[in-house]
């Protein structure tokens, strides 16, 4: 379980005050929960993710994952960024397998062939980054998350750079590739569609500073039909949402404005 | 899926006319050496010039010819690549460490950056002087010359490119728990790499340029000496031989270094990886 309180992130700019960037937050994410965090640009989802994976400090409040106090990476994170952000030189086995730096050798060239075929790569495994297409490119990315058998994965926009056709098709994959026994998943997105095809729940932010503006369970059942009318009547929900905190900043009224549907 | 086979191919395609290019530089490159040599064995045919100051491709084969067969070229040649060997690995293991330390600490590079930058702008051959002075006028004054010169291209270049780090890969061995050495081996010095191959060609390139000033300034073997002895004697056959011994043996080891970079430096996404990189 992922248990946020009172997570606030400031940052110095030189003024007395700084700039407050998150918080205070708290969000409570439960075992093989998949949410999707959703808000306008500076509503501190980024800040949030990056609080979570451990790769900065909370000037105040706390994350904690499994009852542990986050303090830095752990093993049992893992993290998808924006982009793809494979090692130029590394091909694509050896851009898998990065994170397994601590597994013996054989073990470890075993779970990089067998996450290089989860991800529909097979036959790729010497190919230089440069040689993959962006679609590619970023399911190495998540190969190389997955192959770490996270326990919570971390997603930053992972299909936001992607074309229209190829990203939905990742999206339809994800939930395959993820597998049965699936991590905790909190990615951010700022699409609508992606955040009600995928998620167990969205968690709508607004900001800055970012603040949980909405929690939305998505109570629909697998696989979605982006075209049915549950589907378009809770984005039309969400829509009215995002726009009230876009344009107000003030959760409030994103919440009354949601209620009104 | 058949998008990325394709694309494969695609990569595989352009490769192929790279490589038949590459085939046909040697020769296009080979033209214009070709047209002058041409165009100097004319004009000494024709006596259009005075012997005594352009001697004959001919004279200048016949002179390379017999320091071969004494033996002679070998003795001179294997001075002065001693004395670049020499002064390269000093040069570039200092400038090594150096450039690490700055490139990779802050506090090291506000420490030492200035004095290092201050020092560079000393004309080199300006050192020539306190060194002779210090180390005497045998092999150390010499090649601690050139390994002043190896110095700073590798320096900068090795600074600059630790210090220019995509800052997004880093972050990626963090969040694979990597810190410390782990972190240096696996993000910073493959990323590294090219800039400090870049420097280390530019290094070499003055290694030469410095060999040839230190051996005019006094030797009593090596490619350099051979050119003030032609002088001195009026020998101009043996200038010529001593020039283009330097031309080929200068571009011997640059290519050496191209290929040792190019095999390291496979992954770079460019076309010609290490070329135009020159000092």
């Amino acid at each position: 379980m992922l248990a946020i309180e009172g997570l606030v992130r400031r940052f110095e700019n030189g003024g007395n005050a700084g700039f407050a960037a998150l918080g205070p937050v708290d969000l409570t994410i439960a075992e093989g929960e998949l949410v999707a965090l959703l808000g306008p640009s500076g509503s501190g989802k980024t800040t949030l993710l990056r609080l979570i994976a451990g790769l900065d400090r909370a000037t105040a409040g706390r994350a904690r994952f499994d009852a542990r106090p986050i303090d830095g990476p752990r093993d049992e994170v893992a993290v998808v960024f924006q982009e793809p952000r494979l090692m130029p030189w590394l091909g694509v086995a050896g851009n898998v397998g990065f994170g397994l730096w601590d597994v013996p050798p054989r073990e470890r060239a075993e779970r990089v062939r067998a996450a290089i075929e989860r991800v529909g790569l097979a036959g790729f495994a010497d190919a230089l980054p440069k040689q993959l297409s962006g679609g590619m490119a970023q399911r190495v990315a998540l190969a190389r998350a997955l192959v770490t058998r996270p326990r919570l994965l971390l997603m930053d926009e992972p299909f936001s750079a992607l074309d229209p056709l190829t990203r939905e098709r990742q999206q339809d994959h994800l939930l395959d590739v993820l597998g049965r026994d699936r991590p905790t998943v909190l990615f951010i997105t700022h699409d609508i569609d992606e955040a009600i095809a995928l998620a167990d729940r969205v968690v709508l932010m607004a900001g800055p500073p970012g603040r949980v503006a909405l929690n939305q369970p998505v109570e629909l059942a697998r696989p979605r039909d982006r075209l049915g009318m549950p589907f378009q009547t809770l984005r039309h929900r969400l829509r009215v949402a995002l726009d009230a905190v876009a344009h107000h900043a003030e959760p409030a009224h994103a919440l009354q404005a949601a209620a009104d549907i | 899926m058949v998008d990325a086979a394709q694309r494969l191919a695609r990569t595989a395609d352009a490769r192929a006319p790279d490589a038949s290019r590459r085939a046909l530089r040697v020769p296009l490159g080979l033209i214009v050496p070709g047209l002058i040599v041409a165009l100097w064995y004319g004009v000494c045919a024709l006596g259009w010039v005075a012997p005594n100051l352009l001697p004959s491709p001919a004279a200048v084969l016949a002179v390379l010819y017999k320091l071969a067969r004494t033996g002679d070229l070998w003795i001179h040649l294997a001075a002065t690549v001693q004395r670049v060997a020499a002064g390269f690995l000093l040069g570039a293991a200092v400038a090594t460490v150096l450039g690490a330390l700055t490139g990779y600490a802050v506090l090291a590079r506000r420490l030492l950056d200035p004095l290092l930058q201050g020092l560079r702008s000393i004309p080199s051959i300006a050192w020539v002087p306190l060194f002779i002075l210090w180390l005497g006028i045998a092999e150390a004054s010499k090649i601690t010359l050139i390994a002043v010169g190896v110095f700073f291209p590798v320096y900068l270049n090795l600074m600059s490119g630790i210090a220019k780090t995509d800052r997004k890969l880093v972050e990626v061995g963090r969040a694979y728990r990597m810190t410390g050495w782990r972190l240096v081996r696996s993000v910073l010095v493959p990323a590294t790499l090219p800039a400090y191959f870049v420097g280390l060609r530019g290094g070499l390139g003055l290694g030469w340029m410095f060999v040839a000033a230190a051996e005019l300034l006094g030797a009593s073997e090596g490619l350099g000496f051979l050119l003030v002895d032609g002088q001195m004697t009026g020998r101009p056959a043996v200038v010529f031989a001593s020039l283009i011994s330097f031309a080929v043996i200068g571009k011997a080891t640059d290519l050496v270094l191209v290929l040792l970079g190019g095999r390291v430096l496979r992954w770079q996404d460019t076309d010609q990886t290490m070329d135009g990189a020159g000092a």
